[in-house]
């Protein structure tokens, strides 16, 4: 499909585009989720000075109930159907100001995620079983296998898509992750998430990128595009890199099935693997924020091999330690590289094109930003308790609200996952491609391993 | 006016639009995410540009409209 036909098939007109300027900072879903994360932080902290409980109600979710029968679960809803309506109409109106700001249409939007909020209802309600844990009803896992059968067995109309928004709700899950995210750890355990992604990142893209260029013979392109997407994060790193190369449409959308096909093997694969290898939390933590492509991937990943290790904040700490702050951060360095290895190195032809080092700032996930704004003034502000009152009134009252919130985003994000991902519209891909990417695959897992386990182990074992 | 990708017809840098012209590509990632900056897609080529760079087949984008105009 052209991209015209595209556009007649969504039925809008084609925009000029975005500028890398001030218009981002609404144009831009990673300010959306700044603003958003943030304001919500700003919220619970005057909410909770003023001794207000409303965030607290409002943050309900049925995780935690523990119910035996389902006559218990549905008293529950039907205790709390008007809180439960409350609260969704906040988050329609968040997401959906946000969403029509940035260009989505509202007629496709509210109804996608009313659906959305439903099924996440329902997650939530399998996972607050007594007995999930049993039989492995992660909510992650539940949720994303739930979404693939659903989007691979029920016809939905394609429209639906349009309140799936899987990266949207991940970064205002991360953003909201900062809030209860001590910057203290971020600077004690940061320098050594930095130093295991830049090995795992040059060695993750050197090896595809060889292997796929020196030993199949693939276009150079293709392999620079599909050598950052496995050593960064998947399809955001591959679009990145995409324009620095002046890569085709077919080479992303390559690197698209790859990433997507992998990554979900991963999610599966990772936490079974570790607890079988008993593994500590910190350090299965750190190995799925190695090895995983995606951040949206390996939060449900790492978030599934929490509940099972009992230990989930612990997991998703060295999660995000080694991922979202090591690695994610190499985006605009390699973006940088490669938009200078092409142009110096690779083009004939002028194409006007000069590499600046600013690509660095302009493809920086700036949600990451958000992140730290949201770790330090939340560090600053409980600063002043004493560890008594922190555990009796903090945490009860302002920390736990802003973690229920950041477990419904991950819900709306790893249902989004399944309710995408239709394997009918993946794109085959050749053998030489595959083995590729999955020789990379394989040194990125195993060195993954050795560096989690072996070579920083004592490090991430310590990680509270 | 400067002959460059994003004054030209061929250029496709709608976040909406690039998300359906590469199917699956929202599913673990997003054309409205600040990593694409402002890359867009050339139809003509079919490959990724940077709104700044230029190309000697390069067609403004009024030519588009008074091409559609006379047929």
């Amino acid at each position: 499909m052209t991209t015209k036909e595209a556009w007649d098939e969504g039925g809008e007109e084609p925009r000029a585009p975005e500028a890398k300027g001030w218009k981002a900072l609404y144009l831009k879903e990673d300010w959306w989720a700044i603003w958003l994360g943030l304001g919500l932080m700003i919220v619970a902290v005057i909410l909770f000075s003023g001794g207000s409980t409303v965030l607290k109600t409002l943050a309900i979710n049925p995780g935690g109930l523990k119910w035996q029968t389902f006559g218990q679960l549905m008293g529950h809803f039907q205790a709390n159907a008007g809180t439960y309506l409350t609260q969704f109409v906040c988050w329609l109106v968040l997401f959906g100001v946000s969403a029509r700001i940035m260009g989505i249409k509202l007629s496709q939007f509210i109804p996608s995620f009313i659906v959305l909020y439903v099924l996440s209802m329902v997650m939530f309600g399998i996972a607050g079983w007594a007995n999930a844990a049993k039989f492995n009803l992660e909510a992650p896992l539940v949720a994303l296998v739930i979404g693939l059968i659903i989007a691979n067995v029920v016809p939905l109309p394609k429209w639906l898509d349009a309140g799936f928004r899987v990266e949207y709700f991940i970064k205002l899950g991360i953003v909201l992750l900062g809030a209860t995210f001590p910057i203290t750890l971020v600077v004690t355990a940061g320098p050594v998430a930095i130093a295991q992604a830049t090995i795992i990142s040059l060695v993750t893209c050197l090896v595809i990128f060889f292997v796929g260029t020196r030993v199949f013979g693939l276009d150079k392109r293709l392999c620079a595009v599909l050598g950052v997407g496995g050593a960064v994060c998947g399809v955001s790193a591959s679009m990145a890199i995409a324009a620095s190369v002046n890569a085709k449409k077919e080479d992303l959308y390559t690197s698209v099935t790859l990433v997507v096909v992998w990554a979900l093997v991963m999610i599966i694969f990772l936490p079974f693997v570790a607890r079988a290898m008993g593994l500590g939390a910190g350090v299965a933590g750190a190995w799925i924020g190695t090895s995983e492509f995606a951040d949206a991937a390996g939060f449900a990943a790492a978030s599934t091999y929490g509940k099972m290790a009992g230990n989930e904040e612990v997991a998703i700490k060295a999660f995000t330690l080694m991922k979202v702050i090591g690695r994610d951060l190499w985006i605009g360095i390699w973006s940088f590289v490669f938009a200078l290895i092409a142009t110096v190195m690779w083009e004939k032809a002028e194409t006007g094109r000069k590499p600046e080092a600013m690509e660095i700032w302009w493809r920086f996930p700036k949600f990451v930003i958000g992140f730290f704004v949201a770790s330090i003034l939340m560090t600053i502000i409980t600063s002043s308790y004493s560890a008594a009152d922190f555990n009796s009134q903090v945490r009860p009252n302002l920390i736990l609200p802003l973690v229920s919130l950041r477990t419904w985003a991950f819900i709306f994000c790893f249902l989004s996952i399944g309710l995408t991902t239709r394997f009918r519209e993946l794109k085959g891909v050749t053998m030489k491609t595959f083995s590729a990417f999955t020789a990379g695959v394989i040194v990125n897992v195993i060195l993954g391993y050795l560096l989690s386990v072996h070579v920083f182990g004592d490090h991430w074992s310590a990680l509270k | 006016m400067t002959p460059v990708c994003a004054r030209c017809r061929s250029f496709v840098g709608d976040a909406a639009a690039l998300e359906r012209a590469v199917p699956g590509l929202k599913i673990l990632s997003s054309a409205y995410g600040s990593v694409r900056a402002d890359t867009g897609l050339c139809e003509r080529h079919g490959s990724f540009v940077t709104p700044s760079q230029t190309c000697p087949e390069f067609q403004p984008m009024h030519a588009a409209g008074r091409e559609q105009a006379g047929t």
